[in-house]
């Protein structure tokens, strides 16, 4: 593994807007290096479903403008992102990853989140693969790309988010928009050691999102560092124009912040050896920089990740069952079998899981009431076999779905490593609200840390 | 066709789901892992927690997420 030479593109969102506002590189430049990435190495990593070559370069000519004028209020302005095929945007019909078109998603318009983002100056290159309708897995036997994972080709992207994950992880642009119901934005930054986040649900707008479960969807950023994806999350809430790029975190201190690690997952038989190791190193690194360390439980762990899964499974079904029924042979066998498990859950069923996610949702409430951040296991394996992925022992391994229950904040970003060179990350969770918080306690703990900073050797060469 | 078959017989009709042979096979693996889950949190009940949610219907907008 190595550090991205700046040479070759900017290391950051945040080293970009500088070199952009202190016109060491134009727009113009930045999107082509952007472009000439993709067309030399998407072919072998798939990260890419289109490509807005055209109205890219003319949104960064006229950021060019807006940037030879001094213009400054805009976060983004000039910098080259790409989003997940199951937000809205204009330049193409939104796809899903799927040979079946679901007709209120044909039409081409923007998402509020890609209207936020062209509002803040972000220049869009294009779309990013998603698992089907973001749940499926690749399938070879469609015309989509498959995507690999860049730190070992023949290893899965993780999902549904892949696309963004890989396309952040080599460098093909400089942030990325992902979406996450069970773990989609969290697992892919895992396994292809970037940094994801999940805003606290309800903050950033759905309108535009293809849904998959609407009662957890979340839209967010994906990106090299947590100060990036505070930027990007500044864009999607609506705060611009802006003053400041991110709160400048100044001496790293986490002084009178109380940390609850959470050691459970480690549990599992099969975990990965390494896991344990990179969760001891990341709490002393916090103990470090001031964080007094508490103990806490999650309250009903195993049963709250399961009212997320029947969520899940029972508004997915209700979503595509007209679809399914007309169209079933065009989605992808992975596709429609994981939708047809939604036809099993009961209304009792559902609403139990509306009930335990209140419970557990109350109950974290009280705990984060003297806790500022919860550190576990993203996953507690590297990125598997592709093919081996959807193994019901693979999942155990996999620790997304209480967050999505519940709806906190979360960061999911590298920590480590496995022996055999893989990505290993974590999840840091604050108070529903204290997305900021959270975003700057990331920002802190990687200001002392270089994980987020390793790219894979086929990337940097 | 024994009870359980029928059961899954029952979900490809009424939904009109033109399932493979090989596809309906799968079904019973598919329903008795969503059963699992289904059993695991109905295990949280009344007399299990306190927590006046278990007690009173929520409203399905009030659960999505702690941000209200």
């Amino acid at each position: 593994m190595e550090q991205l030479p700046s040479s070759v593109v900017p290391r950051s969102v945040v080293e970009s807007v500088r070199m952009l506002r202190d016109r060491e590189v134009s727009s113009e430049e930045l999107t082509r290096i952007y472009l000439d990435r993709i067309e030399r190495v998407d072919g072998d990593l798939g990260a890419f479903v289109a490509r807005f070559e055209e109205e890219c370069l003319a949104a960064a000519r006229d950021a060019d403008v807006a940037l030879a004028a001094g213009e400054r209020g805009r976060l983004l302005l000039g910098v080259p992102m790409a989003i997940k095929d199951i937000i809205a945007t204009r330049e193409a019909e939104t796809r899903c990853n799927s040979d079946v078109r679901n007709p209120p998603w044909t039409a081409r318009r923007d998402s509020a989140v890609v209207t936020r983002l062209r509002r803040a100056g972000a220049v869009i290159l294009g779309k990013l693969t998603t698992n089907e309708y973001a749940l499926g897995g690749p399938d070879p036997t469609k015309a989509f790309p498959i995507p690999h994972n860049p730190w070992n080709l023949h290893r899965t992207a993780g999902g549904s988010s892949s696309g963004s994950g890989v396309a952040v992880a080599a460098g093909l642009c400089a942030a990325a928009l992902g979406t996450d119901t069970g773990g989609s934005i969290r697992l892919p930054a895992a396994f292809n050691g970037v940094t994801g986040m999940v805003p606290t649900f309800g903050i950033v707008p759905s309108d535009g999102l293809v849904p998959l479960a609407w009662s957890m969807d979340r839209v967010g950023p994906m990106a090299r560092t947590a100060e990036d994806c505070a930027v990007v999350f500044a864009a999607l809430a609506g705060r611009t124009p802006a003053s400041r790029l991110s709160d400048a975190i100044g001496q790293p201190d986490l002084t009178g912040i109380r940390l609850a690690i959470v050691r459970e997952p480690l549990a599992v038989p099969g975990a990965d050896l390494a896991s344990a190791d990179v969760l001891d190193a990341a709490e002393q690194v916090l103990a470090d920089l001031g964080a007094e360390a508490v103990t806490r439980e999650l309250p009903l762990y195993a049963e709250t990740a399961a009212a997320a899964k029947l969520t899940l499974f029972g508004e997915a079904f209700d979503v595509h069952r007209e679809l399914l029924a007309a169209h079933w042979r065009r989605y992808g066998s992975e596709t429609r079998l994981a939708l047809v498990r939604g036809a099993f859950v009961s209304s009792a069923d559902y609403m139990r899981a509306q009930r335990v996610r209140t419970v557990a949702t109350q109950a974290m409430t009280r705990i984060f009431a003297d806790v500022d951040l919860i550190v576990m296991p993203t996953a507690t394996i590297g990125a598997p076999e592709r093919a081996g992925f959807a193994e019901p022992g693979i999942l155990e391994h996999v620790h997304t779905f209480y967050w999505s229950a519940t709806g906190y904040p979360v960061v999911a970003l590298p920590a480590g490593f496995t022996a055999d060179g893989l990505p290993l990350g974590l999840q840091f969770v604050a108070r529903a609200g204290a997305d900021d918080r959270l975003l700057m306690m990331s920002q802190t703990f990687q200001s002392v840390t270089d994980h987020h900073l390793r790219v894979p050797a086929v990337v940097a060469s | 066709v024994n009870k359980a078959d029928g059961e899954l017989h029952g979900v490809v009709e009424r939904y009109g789901l033109p399932l493979t042979n090989a596809e309906i096979a799968d079904l019973g693996a598919l329903q008795s892992a969503v059963r699992s889950l289904a059993d695991l949190v109905a295990s949280v009940d009344a007399a299990r927690t306190a927590d006046p949610a278990m007690t009173f219907l929520p409203s399905i907008d009030d659960d999505a997420g702690p941000n209200r």
